[in-house]
């Protein structure tokens, strides 16, 4: 039936009230990748979902209900991408993903390609969480758990580049972002001989945190379709200084990771920011970073632009070397998607 | 270059006699490269002008001196020794002091500079740009407000 007084003004209505129920779901659950809920049995938790795009949660199991191997998959298939946990089990949630994620990661059985996928889950989860509490000591707990497992998984299975790119969420939000690059950077870190696992987990939280500074950066400027103004560019510039300054006090954030931090955006010929050094003044992690960070926006979503594709991706990567970017660090990256 | 300006820093009043600051400068070395471009506009002397993006709350005022600079340790994993080096001081304001350093800074460390001719002043580190090899921009924020008059003439 159609609306009798169907104008702009009852669709711009539907919009702002659609938006209003987004946000009080926002505020009231924490939404989960369902993907994350099929690798593990009974959960201390109530699991909500969303009948239609836009409704409000329905309850789908209660905690510690026990839940059917089939049931989670099943729901999948047909389509189910999210469900919803309640905001105020959040940490319990928390517990039960971290006690269980080990457990997981090392379970032979299941492919490679599928636990990797659950660790993108996880991780993501984790670290939109974190990223939103705004709580330094908690954020670095976090980070500092995700990437022991991360370490685990990418040290000890054959993970190929380009398998990794594909189960990967490429959306533009940071937690998403974050977490993609400190995948690829421990993959070219190994690639270019670190093979030591405290040196691997230590650059997994490097990635984790480089962009901490851009939690800073209000989301009207990060999505602005439009060309920035002086000022925003400024804004934006400032990420990689205010990152290092939340980190610089914390023993226990090392010289390399606030390295990663700090010096992300310069560039071999000196024409980044926030110091604009050169050549080899920029730490070698920093140099590791810098290039899967491009490489991840360029292939990433944004709300301004289309993502590249993985070719696109490289060609600019080979452009920018060897005078802006390590020309070593990009053949090795090159090499890495392409086998 | 760096002849250059040691006549720019020769051409400051003449001591009567030789001050604690120039026992202590006496063994130190002057490391900044500062580049040929950026002469010009240090031999300029009277207020500085500010871009439209600038968040200056107080006037900058030119000042070419020579200073010792000595680092706190600010952060764990950061070591600086507890040695004397040398610095210019390129401009100063009740807030803060701009100087060049042969090396880079990283933000918030904090530092304590001994102007020649002047006092003593604890500093923050706000900002670090390189403008050349052995060439930093450094901008500063004062612990205290800074009494520019002891400094320049206006």
């Amino acid at each position: 039936m159609s609306c009798p007084c169907f104008d702009w003004h009852c669709l711009l209505g539907f919009a702002l009230m659609s938006t209003l129920t987004d946000t009080a779901k926002r505020q009231k659950y924490l939404p989960v990748p369902l993907v994350l809920l099929c690798l593990t049995q009974e959960l201390p938790v109530d699991v909500y979902w969303c009948l239609h795009q836009g409704a409000e949660p329905v309850l789908l199991r209660g905690q510690n209900i026990e839940i059917a191997d089939d049931e989670f998959p099943k729901l999948l298939e047909s389509g189910v991408e999210t469900v919803y946990i309640p905001r105020d089990q959040g940490e319990v949630f928390q517990k039960h993903l971290q006690d269980n994620v080990r457990g997981i990661l090392n379970n032979e059985e299941i492919p490679i390609a599928q636990r990797m996928s659950f660790l993108n889950s996880t991780g993501r989860t984790m670290l939109q969480e974190v990223f939103r509490s705004d709580n330094l000591d908690k954020t670095l707990e976090s980070v500092s758990v995700l990437s022991e497992h991360m370490t685990l998984l990418i040290s000890e299975n054959e993970v190929v580049a380009s398998e990794l790119f594909d189960v990967l969420q490429h959306d533009y939000h940071t937690y998403t972002h974050s977490y993609n690059v400190a995948s690829y950077a421990m993959l070219l870190a190994q690639e270019v001989g670190i093979r030591d696992e405290d040196q691997l987990h230590g650059i997994s939280m490097g990635g984790l945190l480089h962009d901490l500074g851009k939690l800073r950066i209000p989301n009207y400027i990060l999505t602005k379709k439009e060309r920035l103004s002086e000022a925003e560019w400024q804004t934006i510039q400032r990420h990689p200084t205010d990152g290092f300054i939340a980190l610089a006090e914390r023993p226990d954030v090392t010289f390399d990771q606030l390295m990663m931090v700090y010096q992300h955006h310069e560039k071999l010929d000196g024409s980044g920011y926030p110091v604009g050094i050169d050549g080899d003044e920029i730490h070698v992690l920093a140099r590791i970073c810098t290039v899967v960070d491009i490489f991840e926006a360029l292939t990433s979503n944004r709300p301004y632009r289309n993502p590249n594709t993985t070719k696109e991706a490289l060609e600019i990567l080979d452009q920018m070397a060897p005078t802006r970017l390590d020309g070593d660090m990009v053949k090795c990256w090159k090499a890495l998607m392409q086998k | 270059m760096l002849e250059s300006i040691d006549a720019e820093v020769a051409a400051s009043p003449p001591f009567n006699e030789e001050s604690s600051f120039q026992k202590a400068i006496r063994d130190l070395t002057f490391q900044v490269q500062i580049p040929r471009n950026k002469l010009e506009e240090l031999g300029k002397s009277g207020p500085s002008s500010a871009t439209l993006t600038d968040q200056r709350r107080h006037v900058r005022f030119r000042l070419l001196k020579r200073c010792i600079l000595r680092f706190s340790q600010t952060f764990p994993t950061i070591e600086r020794p507890a040695q004397f080096s040398m610095g210019l001081v390129t401009n100063i304001s009740k807030d803060g002091v701009g100087l060049l350093y042969h090396q880079q800074i990283y933000p918030h460390e904090r530092i304590v500079v001994r102007i020649e001719g002047n006092g003593t002043i604890a500093l923050t580190v706000a900002r670090c740009r390189k403008l050349g090899p052995q060439c930093y921009e450094i901008g500063t924020a004062s612990v205290r407000p800074i009494d520019v008059k002891q400094f320049v003439t206006i």
